[in-house]
């Protein structure tokens, strides 16, 4: 008998001619559960290494942003009314873009109430460790291990394996601290609608704020190099291209703060 | 008219005291009719869940409305921002028109599970990494679920139980 032969008889050895019920054939859904899961290892291994840019748009969810240093070249901002759909009561915000930023190191935090499990945090990690604590009355600045933000003489980041890149990095925040490290070419009362000229694309994007209004406050900036980044942001648009190494998403129970920026780094 | 008739019908002639005999006689037929139509219902639901890939369905809708919840944008923003602000309704709404029609037309289970599938992965880079990766992960069981659905040989238990019936 042939080969195939063989495979033929098992086959019909193993065909279950008696009486069927419907239901879930589990040999089959965990096949293919297992080639999915492995799918999304694969996919998740490839935005980890930088290779595989992905779309990360929010507006209403609040989220605080934690960074040890961020660097952006070409910024404009303005003011604006939040219309964000499920958030009531806000009144301003300043919308902000940067045409290409460089990140050491990236948590953002999410409050959630699920219902039976109660309060979770939400932390999506990339880069560098982020500190714990930030003081920002010096000048120098350090990552979550320690080690000091590797700085050029002139306040630019030294890209390092652990660097996130991003083009068209737009943001929605409230209340925002850090430290203006290097600022450079800065218009402030600029109009508002002129401060797109900064932008790669030459419009902003409707991030869930109102569009630049003629007479409005604007700033723009040539260089805006900022060091211990802390935000509280109703939306973050990363929508252009964005790698994410060291990609790390975790959900903690109760509510995390900076201090679960370090401690929860792989 | 018989008195028990009589009660059953007009409940404003009987003792209406809280706990009283006369009240609880006429309660009984009352409680009767409410469980057989809860039985009528249950019956129904398990013959509904029983020939179409029901709980398959339910994941992968589960799946959507969080892919949909992770990027709930204001709708004239999703339709007019590009596909930033589209995505989840996109994403999202599509794993729950897959689970719609696992439910509603079982026929179409293979190419609804492996649309679900596909749509399910797709999340992850185009939706908020596939809701937090929930919405990414539920879909993919959910869809495997559908497409894997079918006649299958009966469990011994199941066999047991039907030969015991018989």
């Amino acid at each position: 008998m042939t080969p195939l032969g063989w495979i033929r008889a098992l086959r019909d050895r193993r065909r279950y001619t008696g009486p069927t019920v419907d239901g879930v054939r589990p040999v089959r859904a965990a096949a293919m559960t297992g080639i999915g899961l492995g799918a999304l290892a694969a996919m998740y291994g490839l935005v980890d290494a930088s290779v595989l840019a992905v779309n990360f748009t929010t507006t209403d969810q609040t989220f605080q942003i934690y960074s040890n240093y961020i660097q952006g070249v070409s910024a404009g901002g303005y003011i604006a009314q939040n219309t964000s759909a499920t958030v009531v009561g806000q009144t301003g915000v300043a919308e902000i873009g940067i045409k290409t930023a460089k990140l050491d190191g990236l948590c953002a935090i999410a409050h959630e109430t699920l219902p039976a499990v109660g309060k979770v945090s939400l932390i999506i990690k990339a880069g560098a460790s982020v500190s714990a604590s930030f003081s920002t009355s010096s000048g120098t600045f350090v990552d979550g291990t320690g080690a000091l933000v590797p700085l050029a003489s002139d306040g630019t980041l030294t890209s390092d394996a652990s660097t996130i890149d991003a083009s068209d990095l737009f943001l929605n925040t409230n209340n925002l601290t850090g430290y203006g490290n290097k600022i450079s070419g800065l218009n402030l009362g600029q109009n508002a609608p002129d401060t797109a000229t900064a932008l790669s694309s030459g419009a902003w994007p409707q991030s869930g704020a109102n569009a630049p209004k003629a007479g409005n406050f604007g700033l723009m900036a040539q260089h805006l190099n900022i060091g211990y980044l802390n935000g509280s942001s109703y939306g973050i648009n990363l929508a252009g291209s964005i790698n994410l190494p060291g990609l790390r998403i975790l959900v903690v129970p109760g509510d995390a703060t900076q201090s679960s920026c370090p401690t929860s780094a792989s | 008219m018989s008195e028990a008739s009589h009660m059953t019908d007009d409940l404003t002639t009987v003792e209406e005291r809280p706990g009283s005999r006369a009240l609880r006689r006429v309660e009984q037929p009352r409680r009767g009719r409410a469980l057989g139509l809860l039985a009528v219902v249950r019956q129904w639901f398990r013959a509904f869940r029983r020939t179409r890939p029901f709980w398959g369905g339910l994941w992968t809708m589960v799946a959507g409305a969080e892919i949909i919840k992770a990027m709930s944008f204001d709708i004239g923003l999703a339709l007019t921002g590009g596909w930033s602000y589209s995505a989840g309704y996109v994403m999202g709404g599509g794993l729950i028109l897959f689970g719609l029609v696992a439910w509603f037309a079982p026929h179409y289970r293979g190419l609804a599970g492996i649309l679900a599938f596909l749509v399910a992965l797709g999340a992850f880079p185009a939706a908020n990494l596939g809701g937090y990766l929930f919405g990414s992960v539920v879909g993919v069981v959910g869809a495997s679920m559908i497409w894997s659905w079918g006649p299958k040989k009966p469990s011994r238990r199941h066999l047991a139980k039907t030969t015991s019936t018989d």
